[in-house]
């Protein structure tokens, strides 16, 4: 390891940083301090790339004695598809260039194979016209190992992976990551999260994350939606500072995750719990009234003189049939969206459905005030005879009790579709009912009813194919229109 | 009718019900027994001998539909059924199982004190047995085969009288769909039920007073027609 040159003068980067005048006996004992101490592989080479003499420490890293370097013969450590790269980087030094880190493959005596990082140097003065070549070379094995697993493991996993340096520059992308963002890993290379085509203000918000996690070493979850496509979706994105073995951040990672069908069973889970307990207090409202009417009347029929009572009588059972409409109606709802509850189609009078919804209304309509108007070209639907009853009978007591008459009840076929209408003559479905009235339980302000009726009817008539709607009355009132398919009628034989 | 008090099995497991229902019937004059479960319907079947039975469809120890046809394979005792709202299938069941009408829950007292004075009135004559049928000022004439209106002749097809003669025969009681088709077209036209709907209309036309109204001509929703003489 007779080294000379090196050790006479001020050697390039490995001593540059000292005082330039502190090229003396001390920066010469320093020189050769390093030579023989330093962890780092040196080689010193004449500006034809041929070694003079190798340090400790390159034996220890190569496996090979310094005198088996000498010449081409350090070359013979370096994996042979890597030779020209280490040719090439000491080529650039004895140029006078810098040249490095240059990563490269040790080919060590006892068969393995190390990663190394080769810097080489111009030496001498002045550094344009360098007397040799120094070339170091620090084992990085550990480190390109770490990161190959990383990127195997980064590679196939589901998530989004984004690997980002201290400058907030993309050094790795997965697969997955390519997908979300529509181009392919090797172009993320170099960008950062604002050349990603996200929109302005979630990048703030990422890349200020970033930052925090590089600076504190503090990861964070953030959710938000992105456009993908003309779709848009959610994501959840954590982002991990990356500690190196010396515990500097010097990298982050952005795992994202498409929650999108979480955060959607979420929404409807919410929805669905918003409407259930709205149910439930509707459901616990409309029990309650007949209840109470029902319970005072029983209270009150011991105490009361004998001619009172059969008011109270009639009271009971109003109240009863009022509850047991409302039991009806709810178990139907039940069944509905249960999908328990299956139509009976098959051919229906017309006239008939109307006869029954009547008579299942419990209404007394006095004369004049129930006009029916009845298509004689189409007398027969196909439909579910007491589900649709169940659907007129709801309309024509919503007509009664919210509207007021005379109560018309009109049919026309056409467009594919039998309408079946019924209308009141009362002051009109209030604008602000309009689109939620078939929602359960909701009323008009200080309004009496059945919350569930049309909401159950809706859903009764969708069951059957047909639909139920509140359309524009020109004369005023509310007006309900029951469309069911129009079936062409097979002959009937004499 | 006179004579002793008619008796009446109720069966239902409810006992404000049955407690109701005995009330309302020993008011109108019927002597009431009750059963809670199917056995003891079957039992109290046997050693009572009813005249009417009640009978819930829904038993804790099973369905009353067996009950029904367990009865059925001795006595021809009328069994009016009671099935939960809106089961339409059940009811078709039970009347092919043998029961001679249904009411459904809830219902009024009222309606079933009706429904138990037709059955045991329609008991004391054999099906078929009387020749003539009458309602609304019409009468059908089953042995001339001839309809009359207001003492005026009445013109129908001859598939129109068949279906009002099925319907009269077992005046009071409901036909179901199928049982009308065969009776009036024969086996194999049971699903045809547009044919009903049309002939039905027709003959609500010549024969009720007010078609859009009909009193008599009754339509069961999703069950079948009854023809309702009073």
């Amino acid at each position: 390891m007779g080294l000379r040159i090196g050790m006479k003068r001020p050697v390039g980067d490995v001593t540059g940083t000292a005082d330039p005048d502190a090229g003396s006996a001390g920066g010469d004992a320093v020189a050769a301090a390093l030579w023989r101490d330093a962890p780092l592989g040196v080689l010193e080479l004449d500006l034809h790339g041929r070694c003079r003499g190798v340090n400790p420490a390159w034996s220890g890293l190569t496996g090979m004695p310094a005198d088996r370097c000498t010449g081409d013969g350090w070359m013979r450590c370096v994996h042979p598809d890597d030779r020209a790269l280490a040719r090439s980087a000491v080529a650039a030094a004895a140029g006078g260039g810098h040249a490095g880190p240059v990563p490269l493959r040790l080919v060590l005596r006892t068969g393995g194979t190390r990663w190394a990082e080769l810097t080489a140097r111009p030496a001498g003065d002045p550094p344009a016209a360098p007397a040799a070549v120094l070339a170091m070379l620090v084992d990085v094995t550990g480190r390109v190992r770490r990161e190959a697993e990383l990127a195997a493991i980064a590679e196939h996993s589901p998530d989004a992976v984004l690997r980002l340096d201290a400058n907030r520059r993309i050094v790795f992308a997965n697969a997955a990551q390519a997908r979300l963002a529509g181009f392919p890993p090797s172009a993320h290379a170099g960008r950062t999260v604002w050349e990603l085509g996200l929109p302005e203000d979630l990048v703030v918000v990422l890349d200020a994350a970033l930052g925090r996690a590089l600076r504190t070493g503090v990861g964070e979850d953030l959710e938000f939606p992105v456009p993908v496509g003309s779709d848009s979706r959610w994501l959840h994105a954590r982002v991990v500072p990356e500690a190196d073995g010396e515990g500097a951040v010097r990298h982050v990672l952005l795992v994202s995750r498409d929650v999108t069908e979480r955060r959607e069973a979420e929404d409807a889970l919410r929805a669905r719990d918003a409407m259930q307990s709205a149910l439930v207090r509707g459901v616990s409202h409309e029990f309650r009234a007949p209840l109470a009417a029902i319970s005072a009347a029983a209270g009150a029929l011991e105490r009361v003189p004998e001619a009172e009572r059969r008011e109270l009588l009639h009271a009971v059972t109003e109240e009863t049939a009022r509850l047991e409409r409302l039991v009806a109606n709810l178990l139907d709802l039940s069944r509905l969206e249960g999908g328990a509850l299956v139509p009976r189609l098959d051919w229906c009078a017309v006239d008939d459905l109307v006869t029954g919804a009547r008579r299942a209304s419990g209404l007394a309509f006095g004369p004049g005030e129930l006009v029916v108007a009845l298509d004689a070209e189409h007398p027969l639907v196909q439909a579910d005879q007491v589900l649709t009853e169940r659907i007129l009978s709801n309309l024509l007591r919503n007509a009664v009790i919210h509207g007021a008459p005379p109560v018309r009840v009109t049919s026309r076929a056409g467009d594919g579709v039998v309408e079946l209408a019924v209308e009141d003559a009362g002051a009109g479905l209030p604008r602000e009912l309009r689109s939620t009235a078939f929602a359960p339980f909701v009323q008009g302000e200080g309004r009496p009813g059945i919350g569930v009726g049309l909401a159950l009817s809706r859903g009764l008539a969708e069951a059957q194919g047909g639909t139920l709607v509140a359309t524009p009355n020109p004369g005023g009132g509310a007006r309900f229109v029951l469309s069911l398919p129009l079936v062409p009628v097979p002959e009937v034989p004499e | 009718m006179n004579g002793p008090p008619q008796r009446v099995l109720v069966v239902d497991d409810e006992p404000h019900i049955l407690r109701g229902l005995s009330a309302s019937l020993n008011a109108a004059g019927y002597h009431v027994t009750g059963a809670a479960t199917a056995q003891e319907a079957l039992r109290a079947a046997a050693l009572r001998t009813p005249d009417v039975v009640v009978l819930d469809l829904r038993l804790p120890d099973g369905s009353g539909l067996d009950v029904c046809r367990r009865l059925r394979e001795w006595t021809q005792v009328p069994v009016i059924v009671v099935s939960a709202h809106d089961a339409e299938e059940d009811k078709i069941a039970a009347l092919d199982a043998g029961a001679d009408d249904y009411v459904t829950k809830p219902y009024a007292t009222g309606e079933l004190l009706a429904r138990v004075r037709a059955v045991t009135r329609r008991a004391a004559t054999a099906p078929g047995s009387q020749p003539q049928v009458s309602f609304g000022g019409v009468v059908v004439d089953l042995a001339l085969r001839s309809v009359t209106r207001d003492g005026a002749p009445v013109r129908l097809t001859p598939r129109e009288y068949d279906l009002l003669a099925e319907l009269a025969r077992h005046a009071g009681r409901v036909i179901t769909h199928p049982a009308l088709l065969r009776a009036a077209w024969g086996p194999g036209y049971e699903r045809e039920t547009h044919y009903l709907r049309v002939y039905m209309a027709r003959l609500r036309g010549k024969l009720e007073a007010d078609a859009s109204d009909p009193r008599h001509l009754v339509t069961e929703a999703g069950v079948g027609y009854r023809l309702q003489l009073d």
